[in-house]
Parts: C-alpha cells; structure tokens; sequence
C-alpha cells in the first residue's frame, strides 16, 4: 500500500508540476554533458596537445560542478515549498487518520527518491544522446573528423549527476518537510492567504528612484571603462549594479501599484492588481531572478559568439606546417618520414631586417640604409581622431628598422589560402600587419591614411605604398611572430636585405588529402610522422589548438551556465507565480460568483503570466543593453569589429531567450487554467457545502 | 397585482444515486414579489442554503424551473448564467467575499467592469450609493482596514450597483457583531421599503428574520411553513416573537419553550 501511494503521489506530482519535473530533467541532461566534458572527441584531441590547459579547464570543474548545485538547491528548494503547500490538506488527512509523522517523512522522502530516480532514468540517456551528438558535431565543425569516434558513457558523470542531485534534493527536502511535519495538525486544514505587504508610497519612490541611480552610476562606470582599470574599481561597479536592481525592484510594485491602474474594462483593475501585489511581495525572488537573466544573457552571447568561431578555425591560413633549416635537408627528412606524400610543394618565406641603426655601420657598413616614413608621419599628425592619431604616431616612431618580407613568399601564402596576389611596382611597397594583433585604431588611422597616396623613403628613393594592408598569417604557428613589416618585391629585398637573411619553408597539405581526413586530423597525423625526425618545424594544430581551446572551453562553459541560469530563474518564476495565484485563488472564486467566467479569469491570468515574465526579463534586457557594451568596451578596448559579431550573437540570444521563455510561459499559462478551473471548482462546492 | 420576480416551480436537488440519495431540496416552489423582503429559515440541513444557491445559479438543480423576471435561469448554460450573475442578481455573503487587494470603490466597480458598464455611469452610481450607506470614507480602504460592517456595506453596494433584480442574501450579519448586524438589518430595509428593492435572504438568526415582510420555513428539503408579516401594524417585536415560536416547534414543539 506504501509503495503504491508512492508512485502514485509521484506520477501525480510530475503531472501536476510538470515545469519543475522538466527543469529538473534539463538540470540532469546540462550536468550530465558538463561532467562528461573529458570524454568530448575535441576534449580528448586538445589533451593531446594542450594538455596543461586541458587540465586546468577540467580541474575547474568542480567548482563549476559546486556552483551549479548551489544554483540549483534554490530551484529544488522553491519547487518543493509550492509542491508540498498544495499538498497540505492531503497531509492533514494522512494525519487525521493516524499516519504517524516519522511515515509522513518516510512518505514524502520515498517520494522524492522516486520522482528522483524518474527524471535521472529520463535525463541520462537522453544526456549521454545529446553529448554523443555535440561531440560528433563539435569533431565535425573544427575538422576532427568523425571517424575515430568512439562511444563513450561516462559512469563518473552519472555518479557525481545522481550524487549531486540526491544531495541537494536531500537537504531542500530535510529542511521543508522538517518544518512541515512539526506543524500542528490545525496548519494543514488552514487556507494559506496572501497578505499584501504594504509599504509606503514616498519610500517605494525614493527605493525605485535611488535603485535607477545606482544602476545609472554603476552603467557609467562600466561603459566608461572606469571599471575596468582596476579590480576594486570593478567590484565597487557590480556591488553598485546589484545594490541598484535590488533598491528598484523593491520600490517598483508598491510604485506601479500606485501608478497603473489597469483597464476599466474587464477585469483590468484586478490584473494590474494581482500583478503589482505580486511584484510587491516577490520582489526578491524577481530581483534574483533578473540577475541570473542578465547572467545567462552574457553567457548565452559570449557562448554563442565562441561557438560561431569554431567554424572558422581552418580559415584563413597559408601554412600547415613550417619548417626551419635547408631546403634539402627539410626535403630528405620529409621523404624519409613518408609525410612528403601528405604534402604539397615547400615554398620559401624571406625575411630579413632593414637595418638603419649606426651602430651596424662598423661591421656591416654596405647594409645600412636610410629609412623614413615620409609623407605617412605627416598624414599620421593631421588624423583628426585623437586616439587614432596619438596610437599610430607613437606606432610609427618605434618603427625605424622594420622587417622586410619578400613578395614571392607572401604571394605564396596569398596563393595557399586561394586568394589573388599580390602585384608590387618596382617602386612600390606594401604595409604588413598582424592578424592576431591587431589594433583597431591603428588599423582604423592606416586605412585612412592610404586612401591618398602615400610614399615613404629608403635611401633617399621614394616608394609609394600599396592602397591595402596586408594581414595574412606568415608561418603555420608562431616560429617568427611580426608586428609590422614591409613587403618587397623579390629585387628591392635581395638589395637591402640584411647579413642575417631569415628563410622559413612552409608547406600546406594535399586539398585531396584534408577532404579525406579534415584538416585537423590530417595535420595530426602528419605531425605523428615528424615526431621523431630531426626537423625544427612547427605545425598549423599548435595554433589552431590553443584558438581552438578557448573556444571550445569558453563556449561549452557559458553555454552550461546559461542553460542553468535560464532553467532556474524561469523555474523560481514559474514557481513563485504559481503558489501566489494558488494563496489568492480564493479571489477568482468571487469573481465568478460576480459573473466573471473561465475564459475571462483565465485571460486575466495569462496577461499576468506574461507581465509577471516580461518584467525581470525586461529589466534584464535593459541591463544588458547597457551591460553588454561596457562588456565590449572592457573586453576589446574599442567597439570595433569584434563588437559587432558580439551585438549580432545578442541578436541570437534574444531570439533563443524568446524561444525559451515562451515556452514557459505557455506551460505556466496552462497550468494556472487547469488550477483556475479547480479553484472555482473548489469554491462553488464550498458554497454549496454551506 | 404585483409582478413576480422570482418564480420556482418544483425545484428539486438530489445528492446520490440510489439507496445514498439526499434530497436537499425536495420539489419546492415559491415566488417573490417586486419589492418584496422574503426571509429563508430553517434548521441546519433543512436545505436553505442549497435553495438559495441554486436560484443564485451558484449551483445547477436537478429538476425544476427559476424564473427570474420570466426567463428560466435553471436551464442556462454556463455562459449565459454568467451573464446574470452579479448583475440581474446582486449576491450578500456572510463572509462578504471581497477582494482583499482591491480598494472598496474598486470592489465595488468589478461587476460593472465584469459586465462591460461604462466608467462614468457607475462612478456616478457608487457616489449614489455612497450617499445612501455612508462609505465615503471608506472607498480608497483596503478590506483588511474596514470593520466587518463596513465590509458588509461594501458588499452591499458592489450588490447593488448594477439595479439587480434581486437581490440574495446568505447569511448577511453571520460575521457580524449584533450592532453592526442591526444596522445592515436597517439599511436592507430602508433599502427594501425606499427604494423597493427585492431581498431574498437565508438566515437563521430570528432577530435578522424580523425585519423581512415573509418568511418561508424549511424543513428536510420543502416548505414547511410560512410566515407572513400581519399588515395590521403588527411590530418587529410581535413578528419576531412568531417567528421564534415557530423555529421552537421546529425544534421539538412549543410545549419546551418557556
């Protein structure tokens, strides 16, 4: 008989509050994923390579791991105050009847291990399924390849997922029905009722207004880029931004209340009541709520903006491998390794400096030279931007000997990655910059500079400089790393090159060979082949594993936490909002009697469902839009383009938040009707029963 | 002739089936004249609430007709005893049924908003109505700041401000003090008498009974007896006094009563 009320109170619960079960379900499936992290294809690949960051990322897990259930003690807890208050009468009579309240406890908990059992037998596969899935995905977008894929089930996860899930379920439910079963009999058959905390109107309007100063003081802080200059100054903001939203919501509903009224029509009044009362005593529930919004907002569109990228690994690059040394003895090692047969043609990149200090002139007189940066110094003085300006003159003042790169390698590299090359006048130089540090405003200042034509001067000869900076990665890692250079025609190189020439060999992989394999299993395999050579080389997957580290682990990180920030707040909300339209459903019971029908009580509710949702939503868009530029400022130090991918991945996320949110509020509209409808119910037969 | 406004014919509701059936109202007919006060009684269990609930629509009898101004609201589907309800009938509780987070003049504008009348017509009828049972300076009061009387004329005038035809009291000075439940009893019949307003009310306080101009009786479900008020200047005092003699035969005969 136990065992049968058990399951059947359980499924009963499931169905009843079926948005908690399928958050709850969420929660196992993103910690199942989470704690499964190691055995991801890219995990395993980039452990190869990348192991000391691999394994600083993994050791962060279990803080990650305790967060999240810290997190989500507060959705079980919620979940179970409103499950166990709509349960009250039913265990009033278990008691009447002379349940004792060590079986009442025995009850609830047998309970709760089984709802428990449930969601983690639905969550796991479905979990192991998902992450089977983002693997493959993941391998196949950064060109792992999904051949080597195996199987994998990590039971580690599933236990730290059951253990963490049944510890926390624990404490929520030892510490609720703790204080439910010490109640007296009395409490159970009483009806709980909202009481409306009043506050007064001037403090709700000094709370609300000194709030919105607050965020306002912390806003101009953080898009400023005050904030950013020191971690007290940034601690000082956020303590700013939280104190503000706190002080604001808790004005905000004895101030609506004041202020909007509702429609005359209908039952207009009362929703704007019901609403207002609510956000006046839920306010904190609603502030924290909002907060893990905004949280998940960033998250979702830093994780998005990452995710994005992992695309573009293999783009843009002309080398797969870089080789130092003779060109012969590269050519016998490749041979003999075998990997010459993976490989296209070597070709050779050049560098060499353009020396112009005096102190060369003793040992070296015939290779010292002259150089200015003639009219492109005078141009950079009469910038009007001022940032711009101070950023290239002071860039070009350092630059008196800079690097000099032949022509031919660089139309090479333009040649591998299937771009046009490069045409040089006798006459003509190109600027070089690098891709991975670049400056938005010095880039900004040299692409204005060389709208008009520019020279710059060697040995008193003027050369003018091509329209375009050039920006191609040289070598496939970072075997020589360069800010700026020159690039030359092949003549102009060999006659100012320096005493010590600087010769790289790159060479790409067969394109036959990378569509078989993908290129990063291609680079992988070609780099076992080299391992035990005598070459100095390096290889395209040093460069592409460390970009594609701090995505993989930025992306999968922000992304756990979004979905568990969002799976939270959208639960308290759900949760909050049911139990108070279930305390006030007496209400909805006279209005019936008053002549206000299902259709209209329940269009009353929904208008509350989704006002009750939009207004820590919104609050957490508002904060975002202020949020996510001072994000931008203190992240890249100028809006420029990297900003931009940022707001078009916000766009993503607004579409995926209303997605989501949407969602809830249809299961919460749904299950508000269905209580509606027994409230009223309920009301009529006490009515009648009188 | 007067004309009716409430007319039951054969009302009858049964719980149960079979051997379990409780016939709560057992083929009870009545009618209620325009104007009149007529006063339910009866022991617990007598069925009055029940009879009273099933003309306010609260709850569907099981055979039987109510004519309210000459249409039959038993046979009403959901939708149009909704439309009846707080507005052709005005309903008293005896826990007055307020809602705790509206203001008394709000309380008291849902049924028109409910029922779609116009802002400025009803405002002017709550300044009427204010007039008549002094609420002015409890209409910008929450409930929980009013005494129960005031919560009782609350109710009142949320049940009036829509000129129902009829007005239907459940127990009106139940939760209320016997000063209070005398002045409400004062202002039904000024209502009743001044404005010729329709009361129906269940109760079983003799006291509150006094003040109606008839009485019906009942027992196990049907009328048992009906008590008019003698036309004659008989006194509150004096119909108070038939009524108790009444209710103590009901309870086992006269005899016991000193």
């Amino acid at each position: 008989m136990f065992f049968k009320l058990v399951r059947k109170n359980g499924r009963k619960m499931r169905r009843e509050n079926s948005i908690f079960f399928v958050s709850l379900i969420v929660a196992v499936i993103a910690f199942y994923i989470f704690l499964s992290l190691e055995n991801q294809d890219v995990i395993i690949f980039l452990k190869s390579m990348e192991s000391d960051a691999v394994g600083k990322l993994l050791a962060l897990l279990p803080v990650f791991y305790g967060v999240s259930l810290f997190l989500l003690f507060f959705l079980v807890y919620f979940s179970g105050l409103y499950q166990l208050g709509r349960r009250k009468y039913e265990f009033g009579v278990y008691l009447m009847l002379g349940m004792k309240r060590s079986r009442l406890f025995l009850l609830l908990l047998a309970e709760d291990i089984w709802n428990s059992l449930t969601s983690l037998l639905i969550g796991i596969p479905v979990a192991v399924f998902l992450s089977e899935m983002i693997s493959l995905i993941t391998s196949k977008v950064v060109g792992l390849g999904i051949i080597g894929h195996h199987f994998s089930f990590s039971f580690e996860a599933v236990l730290l997922t059951a253990a963490g899930f049944a510890g926390i379920k624990l404490v929520a439910f030892a510490i609720l029905s703790g204080k439910m079963v010490r109640r007296e009999i009395q409490y159970y058959f009483q009806e709980e009722e909202e009481t409306e905390r009043k506050t007064g109107g001037l403090v709700s309007i000094l709370r609300l207004a000194t709030g919105i100063l607050c965020l306002a003081g912390a806003y101009s802080l953080a898009i400023s880029g005050v904030a950013w200059s020191e971690l007290l100054l940034m601690e000082a903001t956020v303590i700013l931004g939280m104190i503000g939203i706190f002080l604001a919501f808790s004005g905000l509903g004895t101030v609506l209340e004041r202020f909007w009224k509702g429609g005359k029509k209908g039952l207009g009044i009362f929703t704007s009541r019901q609403l207002t009362e609510q956000i006046s005593v839920q306010w904190k529930p609603l502030t924290v709520a909002s907060l893990l919004f905004l949280a998940a907002f960033c998250f979702l569109g830093y994780g998005i903006s990452a995710a994005s990228t992992l695309r573009s690994q293999n783009a843009s690059h002309g080398a797969d491998f870089t080789f130092q040394g003779e060109e012969t003895d590269i050519r016998t090692e490749l041979q003999r390794t075998g990997a010459e047969n993976y490989l296209d043609e070597l070709y050779e990149m050049r560098f060499s400096m353009l020396l112009t200090d005096e102190i060369w002139e003793e040992d070296h007189p015939e290779y010292v030279h002259d150089f200015s940066w003639g009219t492109v110094m005078e141009a950079a003085g009469e910038l009007t931007d001022q940032n711009e300006r101070l950023t290239l003159e002071s860039n070009l003042s350092y630059e008196t000997e800079p690097y000099l790169i032949a022509l031919s390698g660089y139309n090479e590299v333009l040649r591998a990655e299937g771009k046009e090359p490069l045409t040089l006048d006798e006459n003509e130089i190109a600027l070089y910059k690098n891709p991975q540090r670049l400056v938005g405003a010095e880039i900004s200042a040299l692409e204005k500079i060389l709208e008009n034509p520019q020279k710059i001067a060697i040995d008193g000869v003027n050369y003018s400089l091509y329209g375009k900076i050039c920006s191609e990665p040289l070598v496939a890692d970072r075997i020589i790393t360069l800010d700026n250079a020159l690039i030359v025609t092949d003549e102009l190189f060999d006659r100012l090159t320096g005493p010590y020439p600087e010769s790289y060999w790159n060479s790409m992989l067969k394109p036959e060979y990378v569509e078989e394999e993908g290129l990063m299993q291609g680079v992988y395999t070609v780099n076992e082949l080299l391992k035990d050579s005598e070459l100095t080389y390096e290889s395209y997957l040093q460069s592409m594993g460390r970009q594609l580290f701090y995505n993989v682990a930025s992306s999968y990180l922000t992304l756990y936490l979004a979905v568990i920030f969002l799976v939270i707040a959208n639960t308290v909300i759900s949760v909050q909002f049911l139990m108070h339209q279930r305390k006030t459903g007496k209400r909805c019971g006279i209005l019936s009697l008053l002549g206000a029908g299902y259709d209209m009580l329940c269009d009353s509710a929904e208008k509350q469902v989704q006002w009750y949702f939009m207004v820590p939503l919104a609050a957490a868009v508002v904060n975002s839009i202020f949020g996510l530029p001072s994000l931008i400022t203190g992240m890249s130090g100028s809006a420029g383009g990297e900003g931009i991918a940022f707001l078009l991945s916000g766009l993503v996320v607004i579409a995926a938040v209303c997605v989501i949110e949407w969602v809830y509020m249809k299961a919460v509209m749904h299950l508000n009707n269905r209580q509606l409808l027994s409230l009223i119910r309920q009301a009529e037969e006490s009515q009648e029963r009188l | 002739m007067d004309k009716k406004i409430l007319d039951i014919r054969s009302l009858k509701k049964y719980y149960g089936k079979g051997e379990n059936i409780t016939k709560a109202v057992d083929g009870i007919s009545f009618y209620v004249l325009q104007g009149e006060f007529v006063g339910i009684m009866g022991p617990s269990g007598s069925g009055k609430t029940t009879l009273l609930n099933c003309i306010a629509s609260i709850i569907r009898p099981t055979e039987g007709e109510i004519f309210l101004e000459g249409t039959d609201i038993a046979s009403f589907n959901e939708k149009q005893q909704m439309k009846y309800r707080g507005s052709k009938m005005g309903y008293l509780f005896q826990d007055f049924k307020l809602l705790d987070n509206l203001t008394g003049e709000e309380n008291i504008l849902m049924p028109a908003a409910i029922h779609g009348v116009g802002m400025t017509e009803s405002k002017k009828r709550i300044r009427r109505l204010s007039d008549y049972l002094g609420l002015k300076n409890i209409l910008n009061k929450y409930p929980s700041q009013m005494s129960g009387g005031e919560r009782q004329r609350i109710a009142a005038a949320r049940a009036l401000l829509l000129n129902p035809s009829v007005i239907l009291a459940d127990e009106p000075t139940g939760a209320l003090d016997s000063k209070n439940a005398r002045t409400l009893m004062e202002e039904l019949r000024k209502l009743n008498e001044e404005q010729k307003r329709t009361i129906l009310m269940v109760t079983h306080n003799p006291d509150a009974a006094s003040f109606c101009s008839r009485i019906l009786i009942l027992k196990d479900g049907a009328i048992f007896h009906e008590l008019r008020r003698k036309q004659n200047g008989e006194t509150r005092k004096e119909f108070y006094g038939r009524i108790t003699d009444v209710m103590a035969q009901l309870g086992g005969g006269g005899e016991h009563v000193l």
